[in-house]
């Protein structure tokens, strides 16, 4: 599952975050015992290191790695709309899914690799996990054996 | 039954040019693959928004105040949902 999250698909992010963490702990060292001072200290970080954006183009690059590692048979989009506060440059929402298609067909991802990844891998393994269920109705659930 | 015809049309122009360019090689495959994106938080914003009364709100018509939080609006979706009859 391709996941949107800037900070999981940006390593910029990532270190951003890091130091962010690291400038809140600084601040509050430096100041103890006067918190509004800290908080402007940090604030003022914050307003000379805005957070990086992550792009359209981090997660086709996300979509890559997944591909050399895993194949195309085995990549599914998982996006997390909803579930985050902020969103790739060009992923703003469920209306640009075909912009991300686009940028991977540019890559040279066939017609069929899109299928794949748009949705016959993710109902293989759905069919996949259902016969194996239908193998399994004998077993007494958890919440059965009580 | 106007919008149906609008996406019936779509869909049929999709399927039928000759893919090319990447943007037309991504409608074609979406046309033939709606995607089914495994993580969507929509239900969750609307446990947390409007305890997941279904009177509350209407799915076809969030406002856009709402749909900044959910990145998903159903009609904005729903010329994507358009394939071989899956």
């Amino acid at each position: 599952m391709i996941t949107f999250v800037p900070d999981y698909v940006s390593s910029a992010i990532q270190r951003w975050e890091a130091n962010r963490a690291g400038e809140e702990a600084r601040t509050k060292a430096l100041h103890i015992g006067n918190p509004d001072a800290a908080k402007a200290a940090f604030s003022a970080w914050i307003d000379a290191n805005p957070r990086p954006r992550a792009t359209l183009a981090q997660v086709a690059d996300h979509i890559d790695h997944a591909r050399k590692l895993a194949g195309i048979d085995h990549i599914g989009i998982g996006g997390d709309y909803g579930g985050i506060e902020t969103v790739p440059d060009g992923l703003e929402n469920v209306g640009t899914y075909p912009a991300l298609f686009a940028e991977l067909a540019r890559r040279g991802y066939s017609q069929d690799d899109l299928e794949k990844i748009a949705q016959h891998n993710i109902m293989r393994v759905m069919r996949s996990a259902e016969a194996v269920a239908q193998t399994t109705t004998t077993l007494a659930s958890p919440t059965q054996s009580r | 039954m106007r919008r149906a015809i609008a996406i019936a049309l779509w869909c049929a122009i999709s399927l039928s040019s000759h893919a090319k360019t990447p943007a037309q090689i991504a409608d074609a495959a979406l046309a033939r693959a709606p995607i089914i994106d495994g993580h969507n938080d929509t239900p969750e914003q609307l446990r947390g928004l409007f305890g997941s009364d279904f009177s509350k709100f209407d799915l076809n018509s969030l406002p856009p105040e709402i749909i900044a939080k959910t990145h998903t609006s159903i009609p904005a979706t729903f010329p994507m949902l358009c394939s071989n009859g899956w």
